[in-house]
């Protein structure tokens, strides 16, 4: 048997075993998002943030510690601090597993409460579904350009001249999702929706990357769901914002 | 499974055998071996060791040069010392805690400071550990 055989069946027959591995990953990456999150915010001192959630500074170095057993009371005044909400789930080891493996503090930010279109205009936020949604529900009308702002979009102006004006607003679930002219993505992991025989939206998935983008008139409202079509190519290039503001910082 | 982004290399400090590993299984329990391997594969994605929260070894000098990183197991807060070498990579010199003024195990800091020195002069080696994402 070797070494991972024997700890999977370690994990599936001990409790203690498996308490012990859960509380090895959450008590790493919670310390490291606290960390990751402060040194980005406005309070990059463990002083700053102890003031804002009103804990005494040697706490939070201790909550950054990996292997901190912060309670839930604590963390729910570091997230308040912080100007971010906190979700607690229940999932299963191999999605901790990816979270973990995936998982990055240099990555890792949270849009703040005040930055939080979808929370801050809920009217807007619910018009502000998945493409493939509104390809599958009954007839909505939506403007295009508060749909895609709702995701905090940056509006690209793709030609000009002779052809009409075309626009691109794109945003992004995580970084990196780059797709270039021409692209195809996996049939199953794109979903495409037409506005009103215009414009276009997109909603790909491509590995742990999503990118929502809309192609066509600025103002264009949408009358008509029409069947999701599969796999019908790109022909604009996609380069999220934070992409664009990394090289640009580069 | 998502590719992790992994910016440094860990080797456990070797002299005729492996003592951060002896320590990692003799000296830990289950909850601390599962947190120093947690802690050390955290570790090795955050690029800019500054935000590691490593800070110089108590005991040993500046010039010394050794950090030690810190992760909390069965309500006692873990040490390891270690060095940097170039090429993106950290050698482990020795693990311990320590209350008040008595170190488990003893002369723990000397023995940091014994090992960076042997390291340095070529008189031990390192062996890579292996940080394990499938599991």
């Amino acid at each position: 048997m070797n070494e991972r055989s024997d700890s999977i069946y370690k994990l599936q027959s001990d409790f203690n075993t498996r308490a012990a591995y859960i509380h090895s990953k959450v008590s790493t990456l919670v310390p490291s998002q606290i960390k990751g999150l402060r040194l980005k915010s406005d309070m990059p001192r463990q002083k700053d943030l102890a003031q804002a959630a009103e804990l005494h500074q040697s706490r939070i170095s201790m909550f950054e510690t990996p292997g901190a057993n912060p309670t839930v009371e604590t963390l729910s005044a570091i997230a308040a601090a912080l100007r971010v909400g906190l979700k607690i789930e229940f999932v299963p080891f191999s999605e901790m597993l990816a979270w973990e493996n995936g998982f990055s503090q240099d990555r890792f930010d949270v849009t703040k409460i005040d930055e939080d279109q979808a929370f801050l205009n809920p009217a807007i936020a619910e018009q502000a579904q998945p493409v493939a949604r509104l390809a599958t529900q009954s007839p909505v009308s939506v403007n295009a350009e508060s749909y895609w702002k709702a995701f905090g979009a940056e509006l690209r102006v793709l030609s000009a001249g002779i052809t009409p004006l075309r626009y691109v607003y794109v945003t992004e679930v995580e970084r990196n999702a780059t797709i270039k002219a021409n692209d195809t993505l996996p049939d199953s992991s794109l979903l495409m929706g037409n506005w009103g025989g215009v414009g276009k939206g997109y909603e790909a998935m491509s590995g742990q990357t999503k990118t929502l983008a809309y192609v066509g008139p600025s103002q264009q409202t949408n009358t008509t769901p029409v069947p999701l079509k599969k796999n019908p190519g790109f022909d604009v290039t996609i380069v999220p914002p934070t992409v664009e503001r990394e090289r640009a910082r580069a | 499974m998502v590719d992790p982004v992994i910016y440094w290399r860990v080797c456990d400090f070797m002299e005729g055998h492996n003592p951060i590993e002896d320590w990692r299984l003799d000296d830990l329990s289950e909850n601390g071996r599962l947190a120093f391997d947690a802690m050390l594969k955290n570790t090795v994605k955050v690029e800019n060791h500054l935000e590691w929260g490593a800070k110089d070894l108590k005991g040993a000098s500046k010039t010394e040069r050794i950090l030690e990183l810190k992760f909390i197991a069965d309500k006692r807060q873990y040490r390891l010392a270690f060095i940097f070498q170039p090429g993106r990579e950290l050698v482990l010199l020795i693990g311990f805690y320590h209350k008040q003024r008595v170190y488990y195990p003893p002369n723990a800091i000397e023995t940091a400071r014994k090992r960076a020195k042997a390291f340095r002069d070529k008189k031990a080696g390192k062996i890579e550990r292996t940080i394990r994402f499938d599991l």
